[in-house]
């Protein structure tokens, strides 16, 4: 199940979907210490959602959510860029931090100590609920009539 | 007309102290947290945030906490902070064929792909008020059946496959947007839909009862009602590709409905479509008769007269925001538009007085 | 992306992003001052006026139409992470960014409707010289008259016969501003 490398489009969506209690505790265990600068300051906004029509027609606009976005480069040259769903600036600078640092020798370790620990949270979430609403699926006794 | 009048600072600020006291109320009781608000209340949560139009829980909660339960008056402090708020982009729209439901039921088909997921529902509730719950507290665990997350298809498409119901097509139009362009009549489905999702949910289930009463009746079925977690993907032009950027709760609504055919179109089942934020579902199935009801024109059906086919009396007059906003304000002072009325009145008795005394001579 | 496509945002939103707006505000209310922005930078060739317009006027909901030296691939980028606002053709754009020789013909982009004349594009003109020297000016906001530099008096003339609906400029030089919405007119000698 566990996949070995993630790209750079899944491992953003993790850090996004993460909550932020254990991606900074996540964060802080690791320790990597780098300078790096700024390009864009941490920032809370909103994305507007968009849905179908009828599921599968024309889009229209939903409804907004909160997220939060930063983007830092280090002195090495590597860009990060993080994306978190509410309101957390803090959130957002570590996504951006493990952004960047996930394109240097830190990769294995972050892959292991921050990645792959908040895919599984997120995955036994999923499955929790997948089996609390399967316990709760119809079974239907049909009665066979007599002709 | 309106008159900036001096004075009532110190009354106000008094009012806005009380207020603050009485949102705590008595000191004795234990203070309600946000935390607890989010946890327990969180069908209040849901509402706020469907009709604020903002999905963020911790916020909706302190909102209610702020307004002291007054849910409109909460819709109006997320909509305000909204504004507040830099809008990063658009997100793609959201893949409801590949939620993970929580609830999914169907009131046409019994036995579906998938199954009848019922949910954390009331609908099998006694409705008996429980006294243990005041005295014990809540304590039952859900039980739970191991199983893989996975995506339901909808069940609409089975429909699809024999021709029998309209298909929804995508043109690929970019939508209008609401809290951008004022709202112009004719309005168009998409503007419809954004409206009607963030409408208040008292409003739309009386619009929606009327039509089952027969004031533009449409026969809706509930096709499939799902409610569940779908992730919100948007492209981050920095990148040149996009992320998944969070997760949110939805309740979809496919309501099919019977339709005899008209000059446009053959007979078969039409659609109304309900998508909201949350765990919502009273306001998704209203949402769908509402949208089914205003696409009379497009079906070709007869215009009946009736409310909910009205888009502009509905779309007017749905969201309780701007309404709220507009009742209430007759309550502030209006002391000089008063006091012309007043002259008015005055003029037009002693019009009437004088008239009187001459048809008497 | 390059560097210069990323760096020259503000460190401080809020409080860089108001201070530029009142100045945009008033340059626009007082047609002909020039007024100075600062704490943005974009790429060259924008100029560090032009640069803070962007930063502070443009958001997903604007399109914008880069003509001649401006319409470069690093300009775009620094655009589009800055602000996400979109581009599009001159036609349609709300904001135009280019030189008088860039610009022309006026007649090409928005200028509203009798309904609503403020669906109009705002131009954004680099210029080499901006003084309070020139032609002379009058119009709302002008107490009596003002000199400023403009690259053409067309560009005047174009707003005549079309108000209420018209463009709107704005004249960038360097960090230095000045607005010429559509109300104001030629001093005839």
């Amino acid at each position: 199940m566990q996949k070995k490398n993630w790209s750079r489009k899944e491992w953003l969506s993790i850090l996004a979907k993460s909550d932020l209690d254990s991606l900074s505790t996540l964060w802080k265990k690791v320790q990597i210490n780098a300078e790096y600068e700024f390009f864009r300051k941490p920032e809370i906004g909103t994305v507007m959602v968009r849905g179908r029509s009828g599921g599968t027609g024309n889009s229209f606009n939903l409804g907004e959510i909160t997220v939060s976005r930063c983007s830092v480069g280090l002195q090495t040259g590597e860009q990060g860029y993080g994306y978190i769903q509410g309101r957390s600036t803090e959130g957002a600078t570590i996504a951006a931090l493990v952004d960047a640092f996930m394109q240097t020798s830190h990769k294995k370790l972050i892959e292991q100590k921050i990645l792959k620990p908040l895919d599984a949270i997120h995955k036994r979430n999923k499955k929790d609920l997948a089996s609390k609403a399967e316990a709760t699926k119809v079974d239907f006794f049909t009665l066979a009539r007599k002709s | 007309m309106y008159v900036a009048v001096k004075g009532g600072e110190k009354a106000i600020d008094n009012a806005h102290a009380w207020l603050s006291e009485l949102r705590r109320g008595d000191e004795n009781v234990l203070e309600l947290s946000v935390d607890q608000i989010r946890e327990q209340l969180s069908l209040a949560v849901n509402r706020v945030m469907s009709e604020g139009s903002l999905f963020d829980p911790d916020l909706a909660a302190l909102a209610i906490k702020q307004s002291r339960g007054d849910l409109i008056e909460a819709i109006f402090l997320i909509r305000a902070y909204r504004t507040t708020l830099p809008r990063f982009g658009y997100s793609a729209p959201i893949n409801t064929d590949s939620m993970q439901c929580t609830r999914r039921i169907s009131a046409t088909f019994k036995d579906i792909p998938g199954g009848q997921i019922l949910g954390p529902t009331f609908d099998y509730t006694h409705r008996l008020l429980d006294f243990k719950l005041a005295a014990e507290g809540n304590r039952t665990k859900a039980q739970s059946q191991k199983t893989e997350a996975k995506s339901t298809p909808h069940i609409t498409e089975f429909l699809n496959k024999e021709g029998l119901i309209q298909t929804e097509n995508d043109d690929g139009s970019d939508p209008p947007d609401l809290t951008r362009e004022p709202l112009e009549i004719p309005a168009n489905r998409a503007i419809r839909l954004q409206a009607l999702s963030r409408s208040d949910e008292g409003f739309l289930l009386g619009l929606a009862y009327s039509t089952q009463r027969g004031y533009a009746r449409n026969h809706a079925f509930v096709g499939e009602l799902r409610i569940g977690i779908c992730s919100v993907e948007m492209d981050i032009p920095e990148l040149g590709f996009s992320i998944e950027i969070g997760e949110i709760e939805v309740t979809e609504c496919e309501t099919v409905n019977q339709f005899v055919g008209s000059k446009k179109e053959p007979p078969q089942f039409t659609r109304g479509y309900g998508l909201v934020f949350g765990q919502t579902e009273r306001k998704a199935i209203s949402m769908a008769l509402v949208d089914r009801a205003m696409r009379w024109k497009e079906l070709g059906e007869e215009n009946k007269n009736a409310p909910a086919q009205d888009a502009e009396f509905v779309l007017y007059h749905c969201d309780n925001i701007q309404a709220t906003g507009f009742l209430e304000h007759i309550k502030l002072p209006h002391y000089v538009d008063f006091q012309s009325e007043i002259e008015l009145v005055r003029k037009l008795r002693k019009a009437a007085d004088q008239n009187k005394k001459q048809e008497g001579k | 992306m390059e560097k210069s496509s990323l760096r020259g945002g503000y460190t401080n939103l809020p409080i860089q992003s108001s201070l530029n707006f009142r100045e945009i505000m008033m340059a626009m209310a007082k047609p002909g001052e020039i007024r100075t922005l600062t704490g943005g930078f974009g790429p060259e060739p924008l100029s560090i006026s032009t640069s803070n317009i962007i930063l502070t006027l443009c958001d997903p909901e604007t399109k914008i139409s880069l003509l001649g030296k401006y319409d470069r691939e690093f300009v775009r980028d620094w655009i589009v992470f800055h602000t996400n606002a979109t581009f599009s053709l001159p036609t349609e754009a709300d904001f135009v960014i280019g030189t008088w020789k860039d610009i022309k013909p006026l007649s090409q982009f928005k200028c509203g409707t009798e309904e609503y004349p403020d669906r109009s594009a705002t131009i954004i003109l680099e210029t080499e010289k901006l003084e309070n020297l020139g032609v002379n000016l009058r119009g709302p906001g002008i107490k009596t008259s003002i000199e400023l530099t403009i690259p053409d008096r067309e560009l005047l003339h174009f707003n005549q016969s079309l108000y209420p609906m018209g463009l709107d400029f704005f004249l960038c030089c360097d960090d230095k501003l000045s607005g010429l919405p559509r109300s104001t007119r030629l001093v005839e000698t």
